[in-house]
C-alpha cells in the first residue's frame, strides 16, 4: 500500500495558500493552511519547491565544477536525495516548523556537497594539481565575457566560487552561506572578499583600459 | 590639498578591504559608515567600488539561473518517489545502490522492484566474495563489493602475461572513501580486500614480487591531501608511512626493488615545499630538491610535477608545472649526472604525460595556446612538436595519457568522445597515430581510460571508469577493464570478476 509519510495528502488541504517572497521580490514557495492552525507542505508544494530550485541549483553548481551536463547531473541526483529526505520524514522536508528557506538551505548544502565529491574525484583519480580542476573542463560560454569569467573562475577554488555565487545571485546571507559551505561567517566574508579579487583581478589583465585605471 | 594627500592614500588603504564586501550586507555599521564617507570623497575609490560591481555583474550574468524546460527533474518523477513507501529497512543510499553493469542507464527514476533487485545483487555479490574467502575478518562481502562496484580504476601493472594489478579508489557515496586493489591471475580479475582510506592513483611492480602503489587519504579540505604509499612484497601489501605531512603523489616508477622515483605535488617537510619529486633507494623515500634555477619563472611554492618517465637508474624526464599562474606554464626536467636540471620552459603550455621508449625518444603530450592538442617528440637531442602526427588533431580534444610500448607502438588517450560516450584512443604504429576502436561499452552515458600496459604487441590492458545514471537515479561510478587481444580491444564484463580462480593468491593484509 502506497503511504505518503510526513506529508498531507493534497485533498485534505485546504485550497489556503501562503506566498512568500525572496529578498528579491521572487515568488519562491506557498504553503497550505490545514484550518487548524497548522502549516503543513503538501506533496505538489513540495515538488514545485524542487521544480523552481533546479535552474538555480543548476547556475549554482555550475560554477563549481565548471561544466553544464555535470552540473544537471548533480541537480538531479540533490533532487532524488531530496525526495528520499522527504519520504524517511528527514528535516527540513518532514518538519512542519522548516520554512521554504530552510528547504532551499538544505538543496544547496547537499548539491554544494556533491560537487565537491565530483570534484575531488575528478582531481585524485585523473591526477590534476590543486585547484586546476576546472580548467580541463568544457565550458560551452565562449563570448568574451564568457572568456573573462572562464579566466577568473580558474583562479578561484571551488569554495571561493560558491561562496561568491551564494551571494551574489542566491542572495543568500554569511550565515545561511557558512551552514551550506561548511564556514563560520566571517570565513565566508573572507573567502568572498577573497574570490572578488581574485576576479577583479583577472578582469583587470584581460582589460588593458580597466588596468590603467588600477587605483594607486 | 597636497599636504592631505598622505592621509587621503592612508584612509584607501584602510578601506581597500572594504570595497570587495560593498552591497552585500557583509560589513558591519561602523564599516559601512566608514565606507561611504571615504568614497564620497575619493573619486579613485568610487572608480575601484565601479570595477567591482562591473566584474559582479558579469559573474551574475554568467551564473544566474537560466530557466528553461523541461525540467531536469519532473514533477511526475517526483512524486512517484515521495508517493512509494519509504525505505525503512535500508541504512544508506549506499547500499540502495545497484550495480547493473553495462546496463543501460535510465533516466527515469526508478521504482521499488528495482532497489528489492539492487539488495539481492548485492547480497549475493557479497556472499560469492566472502565464500572465496578474500576478505579480511574486519570486511563485510557487502561492503567490499559495493566498493568495487562502486569505483574507479586509475592504473594497471601486468607482471606477466598471467599476472597484474589494477589500482583506484572508491567512488559512491560511501565515506570515506575506501582503496581499490585488483589483482589479476590466470585469466581472473579480483578484488583484494585493503582496509585502508583513501585513493590509489599509480602503480608500478619491478617484479612479480615487488611494485610500489601510490595516492592520497583526502583530508579535510578538498584541496589537501596526505600520501599514501603502498609496498607489496611478493606476499603482503604493507602502507608505508612517508615524511610528509601533506602531499598528492602523481606517479610512481620503480626501476628495480632498490630504485624507484615518485612525484607530485604539494608534499610539505619541514618549511619548504621540497618534495615534488622523492626518491626510493630501497630503505627509504627521500624529497629531491627542484632545480632552484626553476625559481626565476616558478615560484616553488607553487610548483608541482606530475609524470616522470625514468630511462636508467642514471637518467630521465619529468614534467610539471606551476598552480595559479596565468599564462599556464609549465617546465620539463632532464635527471642527468645525479640531479635535475630544466631542460625547457613553456609558456601557455599545459603539459599532460610523459612517454620515453629510449634515451633519444619519447614522446609528451600537452595543451597549447587556444586549448589546441600539442604533441612533442624527443628525437635528436631536443624536443620538437609533432601534432601533425597526429593528423586532424583538431577533432580529439585535448591529448591526455601517452603509452608508449616500442619506437614503433604506443597508444594515446584524447579528450573526445564519439556519439556513444567512448574515449578516443589513439595507436602509433611507428608512422602516425590513427583512432583505434573501442568496445561499445555504452550508448547513453560515457567512461574513460586512465591507465593502459601491454604485454607485448598483441596483448595488453587498459582500466578507467564509466560514469552511468542507475535506475534509481543517482550517478553511480564503475570500473572499466578493457582486453587487448590480436588486435581488438573487448570489454571485461563484471562477471568476470565475481569468477572464483581456482589459484587464488593468499594475501595478507596487515597496515601500517
Amino acid at each position: 500500500m502506497r503511504q505518503p509519510v510526513q506529508f498531507h495528502p493534497l485533498s485534505r488541504a485546504k485550497p489556503i495558500e501562503h506566498p512568500t517572497l525572496s529578498r528579491k521580490g521572487v515568488y519562491i514557495a506557498t504553503r497550505s493552511d490545514l484550518g487548524d492552525g497548522t502549516l503543513q507542505w503538501s506533496l505538489e508544494h513540495l515538488t514545485a519547491v524542487l521544480e523552481r530550485s533546479q535552474w538555480e541549483l543548476q547556475g549554482f553548481l555550475r560554477g563549481i565544477v565548471g561544466d553544464s551536463e555535470q552540473a544537471r547531473d548533480l541537480v538531479q541526483d540533490t533532487c532524488y536525495e531530496a525526495c528520499r529526505a522527504a519520504q524517511r520524514g528527514t528535516p527540513p522536508f518532514g518538519s512542519t516548523s522548516s520554512s521554504e528557506t530552510d528547504m532551499r538551505r538544505w538543496l544547496f548544502r547537499v548539491g554544494y556537497n556533491r560537487a565537491i565529491s565530483a570534484l575531488r574525484r575528478r582531481r585524485i583519480i585523473h591526477w590534476l594539481p590543486l585547484e586546476h580542476v576546472r580548467l580541463l573542463i568544457s565550458f560551452e560560454d565562449e563570448s568574451a565575457e564568457g572568456q573573462d569569467v572562464r579566466a577568473a573562475l580558474a583562479t578561484l577554488t571551488p569554495q571561493d566560487a560558491a561562496c561568491l555565487t551564494l551571494i551574489i545571485i542566491h542572495d543568500f546571507t554569511a550565515a545561511e552561506v557558512g551552514q551550506i559551505v561548511g564556514a563560520s561567517p566571517q570565513a565566508v566574508a573572507k573567502r568572498f572578499s577573497r574570490a572578488k579579487q581574485r576576479l577583479r583581478e583577472a578582469y583587470l589583465a584581460q582589460d588593458p583600459q580597466l588596468e590603467g585605471r588600477r587605483h594607486p | 590639498m597636497s599636504q592631505q594627500q598622505p592621509t587621503h592614500v592612508a584612509d584607501c588603504a584602510a578601506v581597500a578591504r572594504l570595497l570587495p564586501l560593498a552591497g552585500h550586507f557583509l560589513l558591519s555599521a561602523d564599516e559601512s559608515a566608514t565606507l561611504d564617507a571615504h568614497v564620497a570623497t575619493c573619486a579613485a575609490c568610487r572608480a575601484e567600488l565601479a570595477v567591482y560591481d562591473r566584474v559582479e555583474a558579469a559573474w551574475r550574468r554568467t551564473f544566474e539561473p537560466c530557466w528553461e524546460t523541461p525540467q531536469l527533474v519532473s514533477r511526475r518523477s517526483m512524486m512517484d518517489i515521495l508517493t512509494q513507501e519509504p525505505e525503512q529497512n535500508v541504512p544508506s543510499t549506499t547500499l540502495a545502490v545497484p550495480f547493473t553493469p553495462r546496463a543501460r542507464p535510465r533516466r527515469a527514476l526508478g521504482s521499488l522492484s528495482a532497489v528489492a533487485a539492487t539488495l539481492l545483487i548485492v547480497v549475493l555479490m557479497g556472499g560469492i566474495l566472502l565464500a572465496r574467502g578474500h576478505g579480511s575478518p574486519a570486511s563485510g562481502g557487502t561492503g567490499l563489493t559495493t566498493t568495487i562496484a562502486e569505483s574507479t580504476l586509475g592504473d594497471v601493472a601486468m607482471v606477466s602475461p598471467t599476472e597484474g594489478w589494477a589500482v583506484g579508489g572508491s567512488s559512491g557515496t560511501a565515506s570515506p572513501a575506501k582503496i581499490v586493489l585488483m589483482h589479476y591471475l590466470d585469466g581472473t580479475w579480483t578484488p583484494v580486500n585493503l582496509p585502508i582510506d583513501g585513493y590509489l592513483t599509480s602503480l608500478s611492480m619491478s617484479s612479480p614480487t615487488e611494485g610500489w602503489a601510490v595516492g592520497q587519504v583526502p583530508l579535510t579540505q578538498p584541496t589537501q591531501s596526505a600520501p599514501l604509499l603502498l609496498h607489496y612484497d611478493g606476499r603482503t601489501w604493507k602502507q608505508v608511512a612517508v615524511s610528509a605531512q601533506n602531499g598528492q603523489p602523481a606517479q610512481v616508477q620503480m626501476l628495480s626493488a632498490t630504485d624507484g622515483w615518485m612525484v607530485g605535488q604539494g608534499f610539505t617537510q619541514q618549511a619548504a615545499p621540497l618534495g615534488d619529486i622523492w626518491h626510493y633507494d630501497g630503505q627509504t623515500w627521500t624529497a629531491q630538491l627542484l632545480p632552484a634555477s626553476l625559481n626565476a619563472s616558478i615560484p616553488l611554492q607553487s610548483a608541482y610535477v606530475s609524470r616522470i618517465a625514468m630511462i636508467s637508474p642514471t637518467e630521465g624526464w619529468a614534467l610539471g608545472g606551476a598552480s595559479s599562474i596565468t599564462p599556464s606554464t609549465s617546465f620539463i626536467l632532464h635527471f642527468t649526472a645525479g640531479s635535475w636540471k630544466v631542460q625547457r620552459l613553456l609558456t601557455g603550455v599545459s603539459v599532460q604525460s610523459i612517454a620515453m621508449v629510449s634515451a633519444s625518444d619519447g614522446w609528451i603530450t600537452a595543451t597549447g595556446t587556444d586549448n589546441a592538442p600539442l604533441l612533442l617528440r624527443y628525437t635528436g637531442g631536443r624536443w620538437v612538436e609533432a601534432t601533425a602526427s597526429i593528423g586532424n588533431g583538431g577533432t580529439l580534444g585535448r591529448l591526455l595519457d601517452v603509452f608508449m610500448r616500442s619506437a614503433t607502438e604506443g597508444w594515446m588517450t584524447c579528450q573526445a568522445r564519439d556519439f556513444r560516450g567512448s574515449p578516443t584512443l589513439l595507436h602509433y604504429d611507428g608512422t602516425k597515430w590513427s583512432v583505434s576502436s573501442l568496445p561499445s561499452i555504452t550508448s547513453t552515458s560515457t567512461w574513460d581510460i586512465r591507465g593502459i600496459t601491454m604485454i607485448s604487441a598483441t596483448e595488453g590492458w587498459a582500466v578507467g571508469e564509466h560514469e552511468v545514471k542507475s535506475p534509481n537515479y543517482l550517478t553511480l561510478v564503475t570500473p572499466v577493464i578493457l582486453h587487448y587481444h590480436n588486435g581488438r580491444w573487448s570489454d571485461y564484463t563484471w562477471q568476470d570478476y565475481l569468477t572464483p580462480s581456482p589459484h587464488g593468491p593468499s594475501i595478507e593484509i596487515p597496515v601500517g
